[in-house]
Formats: C-alpha cells, sequence, structure tokens
C-alpha cells in the first residue's frame, strides 16, 4: 500500500512538471520611432487626408505644430482624427477639435499596418489655412 | 503487485490526459471573393484613388470596366490604372499601367493582407472630364 502511494504520489509530481508553463515575462520594449511631417493647407469646410505605413506595433501619436492664414499664427481650430484609408476618405477612429500645439493630440497603441491623418474645418474657419502636422510611429 | 500496475497504469494514463496537446486545425473556411465598385469622374490632369483592406492573400483583380463623357457616351481614351499602397496624400503604386477599359481585369496581382488602393489617372490624353468605374475583385 505505501508502495502505491509513493508510486501515486511520483506520478503526480512528474505529471505536474510535464505540463509546467515555459513562458516568461520580458519587459516590453518600445522600438525606435520615426516622424512624418505633412504640410498642406484647408479651405474653409474642407477636409484633406494622409497615409502613412506603421510598420511595427508600437505608439502612434500626432501633433499640430502649425497653424497660420496669410503666414501669421491663427486661434482659429481644425478637428484631427486618426484612422485608416478607406475608399476615396480615412475612416476616423478617433478625433479632437485642437489649435496649434506642441501637445500631443491624438496618441494610441497600434498594429502594424496602413493608417492616415484626416484634418477638417468643422466651420470653424474663416479662411484658408495653413498647417503641419507632426506623426510620429514605429520605424523598421 | 497485479494492483500495482494497474495503478501505474491508471496514474500514467491521468498525467497523459492532462498533458493535452495544442494542435491547430487546418482552416477549411471558404473566403467568398468581395467585389467593389469605385466610380467617380476623372478631370483633366486629374488623380483619384480608392482605399480598400484585402483580409486574405488571394489574387486582386482591377478592372477599368467603362469610362464615359458626363453624356453617357462611352469612349476609348486611355488612363493610367495602378495598383498600390495609400502614401502620403495620394496612392503609391506598385504596378501601373495605360489602359482603355475592358472587360477583362488590366491588373492582377497577389497581395497580402493589408491596406491597399486603386488610383486612376490622366496621362495627357482626356480632352474633357470623363465618368468612370472601376471593379476591384479581392478577398
Amino acid at each position: 500500500m505505501f508502495r502505491s502511494c509513493l508510486l501515486g504520489l511520483l506520478g503526480g509530481v512528474l505529471a505536474t512538471s510535464a505540463c509546467g508553463s515555459n513562458t516568461t515575462t520580458s519587459p516590453t520594449v518600445e522600438p525606435a520611432s520615426t516622424s512624418e511631417v505633412w504640410s498642406s493647407t484647408l479651405t474653409v469646410g474642407a477636409s484633406k487626408f494622409y497615409s502613412f505605413t506603421v510598420p511595427l506595433a508600437g505608439t502612434v501619436s500626432v501633433q499640430m505644430k502649425q497653424l497660420t492664414q496669410n503666414g501669421a499664427a491663427t486661434t482659429e481650430q481644425v478637428t484631427l482624427g486618426l484612422g485608416s484609408p478607406r475608399g476615396i476618405d480615412c475612416a476616423v477612429s478617433g478625433s479632437v477639435v485642437a489649435g496649434a500645439s506642441d501637445s500631443v493630440l491624438l496618441s494610441g497603441q497600434q498594429t502594424s499596418g496602413v493608417y492616415c491623418i484626416r484634418i477638417w474645418d468643422n466651420s470653424q474657419l474663416s479662411k484658408t489655412t495653413a498647417f503641419s502636422v507632426t506623426i510620429n510611429h514605429p520605424k523598421q | 503487485m497485479k494492483r500495482l500496475a494497474v495503478f501505474g497504469l491508471f496514474v500514467c494514463v491521468a498525467a497523459g490526459a492532462g498533458c493535452q496537446s495544442e494542435t491547430t486545425q487546418p482552416d477549411y473556411s471558404i473566403v467568398s471573393p468581395v467585389t467593389e465598385t469605385f466610380q467617380g469622374t476623372l478631370n483633366q490632369q486629374g488623380a483619384v484613388f480608392y482605399s480598400f483592406i484585402v483580409g486574405n492573400p488571394d489574387p486582386v483583380s482591377v478592372t477599368l470596366a467603362s469610362l464615359t463623357k458626363s453624356s453617357g457616351t462611352a469612349v476609348t481614351t486611355s488612363v493610367r490604372l495602378g495598383f498600390g499602397i495609400p502614401a502620403g496624400e495620394t496612392c503609391s503604386t506598385t504596378t501601373a499601367l495605360t489602359t482603355a477599359s475592358g472587360l477583362q481585369a488590366q491588373v492582377l496581382q497577389v497581395a497580402s493582407p493589408g491596406v491597399y488602393c486603386v488610383i486612376i489617372s490622366d496621362t495627357g490624353a482626356l480632352t474633357e472630364p470623363l465618368n468612370f468605374a472601376i471593379k476591384i475583385k479581392h478577398s
């Protein structure tokens, strides 16, 4: 009886060790990033979009550092969205109404793929406006 | 001794059952191709593009099915038709050709899953804006 118990115990230990998980936890390392600058003009009531490829999963962030009218900085605001190119437009999944700033306006973890930034006037511009949008994303 | 052997066998079977290996079943699902129609107007010296998602690594076919005047009259004018990836404010082409409209696909391209685009542009042959219809078939 004693031998049977011992054998059963040994079997249980072997079964447990054989089923042991080999997973280990590694610290998350953010890949090196690159910046793309999109500079253009937006007319009253219009929209535009810019597509870019994210080669590796990681953080994508967007800033709008300049917004000018006739060469002078303006406090007027536009709407900026991040999404995916679809059809003849950019299907936005998140957006923000903002003026020029050094702050990050949009940010998020993205898988690798093609994304787009859409800028549009939501009835807030009084005249054609030049803008400069900086997109930071992981590079290959 | 016989009872011990039976017990040992039970332990081995139980241990084996507890260690079921994960197997990957082949995916036999059938993916139906999708046809998207990109319609619009091409202006002189103009270019327009259309983005779409390829879900499976099957061939993508692009057919410039019609090219007509605003009156509806078909024309034989050739335009530039390209396939590529959206980049910046345009579609960065990996394949492009100059073609008139036709019933057979002008572009046939194997593409891995992802976002792609088709672009149509004037090569300088347009004398007036033309309406177009492009069929994009993909999985």
